[in-house]
């Protein structure tokens, strides 16, 4: 059925992605001598900016930043029966290929696993009349969208003021045999990990890092246990790390909130 | 104090501050809030510009593809705008399929692209609240060679600039979303410096002669420092 709604353009059209070189290229290893493609150690997280409370018409929101990765988040509550809904939604513009305007499968297996990640943290109870609806758009998606979207996600709640238990902090790895890589971007997480007969796949976990307990642990793929459980470890601690960054942000929005008044 | 008369009286709140030609932004009548203008932001678009006046801000990308022509018109390519009104902006948009007012903003924008005559793109974008317009963009024509990019060729630079008229006679120039809610009228000009692309009055209280020509001329002024803003930060920007 056309979209009477919104401005179509013709019936089908096709990315000039799709004629490029580098679309059919042959996977290169996923570390060179140690080293990964932008020059990152395995384990190293990309640097993050986070901004808090940037949309003033929001009752919370946040700005998440992973390199190119680019991740808006606002929160807004209605008086209604107590619970959070989530929606995840990739801008037109934000993949190499355009996405479309409706929410695709992928956005809407996101949105659950961010609700799933944000449930524990947020104290419901206290709030029985009313619905935290979450708002997310992935304004650039250069790798480990999920993780920036948990992490801004929680980031928004507390600036909203909403009582949480704890911050919710994610981070991606992808498993290529027995390397871990913590933060893969797009190319890495679109390499393919079964390539030279080697087994792989991507764990996202979500740690709320002061009570030490995982909200979300999601993983696709097909590797030995223990690389699984170092994996998830490693991500728990590149979490830990990521902590003080989602506190001096917070902090530092408060402050400023309370020079203005 | 202040806030709550605001809350139960607005109209009241703005005829206090407008007797002294002033706005409760600090702002005078025909004063644009601050405007940051950043070019090329999204890599992943083929083109892309943010836009920040005041507090709205607006974020434009353009992805370009390959599609057969109408047959009617073999030589000319589609434009696709499409203007969102997310639920994060403010909390009177609500999720889901487009509101009416984002259909009415993407026909707008629409209109202004394709009266700038043969294929071109220029990012005109307007929000609820505000008037922006930014250009920025790129093409390939080779299907197959990334490294030989194209800038897109943009026959003229469309700027827009709104009015609202507070109780049928004041002109507020760039009204923010609340002033908007409280005017009795609003008038859209756009501009390409020279001309007048589009004028847009839907309803609202008539407006006089010379009260028409303050809004035209207050856009051509605008015309003026938005490409200058826009030079700029082209200029700051390497392609």
């Amino acid at each position: 059925m056309p979209d009477t709604r919104r401005i179509t353009g013709p019936e089908s059209s096709l990315s000039p992605y799709t004629f490029s070189a580098d679309f059919t290229a042959t996977p290169t290893q996923p570390l060179n001598n140690g080293v990964r493609a932008d020059g990152r150690q395995e384990k190293q997280h990309r640097p993050v900016y986070l901004q808090a409370g940037l949309i003033t018409q929001a009752r919370g929101s946040a700005y998440a930043e992973f390199n190119r990765t680019k991740v808006i988040c606002a929160v807004e509550d209605f008086q209604m029966q107590g619970q959070i809904t989530c929606e995840v939604k990739f801008a037109t513009f934000s993949c190499q290929m355009r996405r479309q305007p409706v929410q695709d499968n992928q956005e809407k297996d996101m949105s659950t696993q961010l609700l799933e990640a944000l449930e524990p943290a947020v104290c419901l109870h206290k709030f029985p009349k009313s619905q935290v609806d979450v708002y997310v758009r992935v304004l650039e998606n250069d790798g480990s969208a999920l993780s920036a979207a948990i992490t801004c996600a929680s980031v928004a709640l507390a600036d909203a003021g909403i009582e949480m238990y704890d911050l919710v902090v994610g981070c991606t790895a992808k498993l290529h045999g027995q390397t871990i890589l913590v933060d893969p971007t797009v190319s890495e997480e679109n390499a393919p990990s079964t390539g030279a007969g080697k087994p792989g796949g991507q764990v996202t976990l979500g740690l709320m890092p002061s009570l030490h307990q995982v909200s979300a642990l999601a993983f696709h793929g097909d590797v030995d246990f223990d690389v699984l459980s170092q994996a998830v470890q490693t991500c728990q601690d590149s979490c830990q790390k990521l902590y003080p960054i989602l506190q001096q942000t917070l902090v530092k929005t408060v402050t400023e909130r309370m020079k203005d008044t | 104090m202040a806030d709550e008369f605001r809350t139960a009286q607005p109209k009241e709140y703005y005829r206090k501050f407008l007797e002294k030609d002033v706005r409760p932004d600090n702002r005078e009548l025909g004063e644009f809030r601050p405007t940051v203008l950043n070019i090329g932001s999204i890599s992943t678009a083929e083109g892309s510009a943010l836009i920040k006046l005041g507090n709205t801000t607006v974020i434009c990308g353009v992805k370009g593809e390959l599609a057969e022509p109408k047959t009617e018109t073999p030589k000319e390519g589609y434009i696709v705008p499409n203007v969102e009104l997310s639920a994060l902006c403010s909390p009177q948009f609500r999720p889901g399929p487009p509101s009416e007012q984002a259909q009415v903003l993407s026909q707008f924008v629409a209109d202004v692209i394709k009266n700038l005559g043969n294929w071109c793109g220029c990012s005109a974008l307007k929000n609820t609240a505000l008037p922006t317009v930014t250009v920025d963009e790129e093409t390939k024509k080779v299907e197959t060679d990334f490294k030989q990019q194209n800038m897109l060729h943009l026959s003229c630079c469309p700027i827009s600039s709104t009015c609202a008229v507070f109780d049928d006679t004041v002109l507020l120039v760039d009204p923010t979303s609340e002033e908007q809610t409280l005017a009795t009228g609003i008038v859209t000009v756009v501009t390409d410096g020279k001309n007048i692309c589009c004028l847009d009055k839907p309803g609202g209280s008539p407006l006089t002669d010379s009260q028409m020509r303050t809004c035209i001329e207050r856009a051509f002024q605008r015309h003026r420092e938005a490409c200058k803003l826009m030079e700029d930060t082209l200029c700051s920007i390497d392609r």
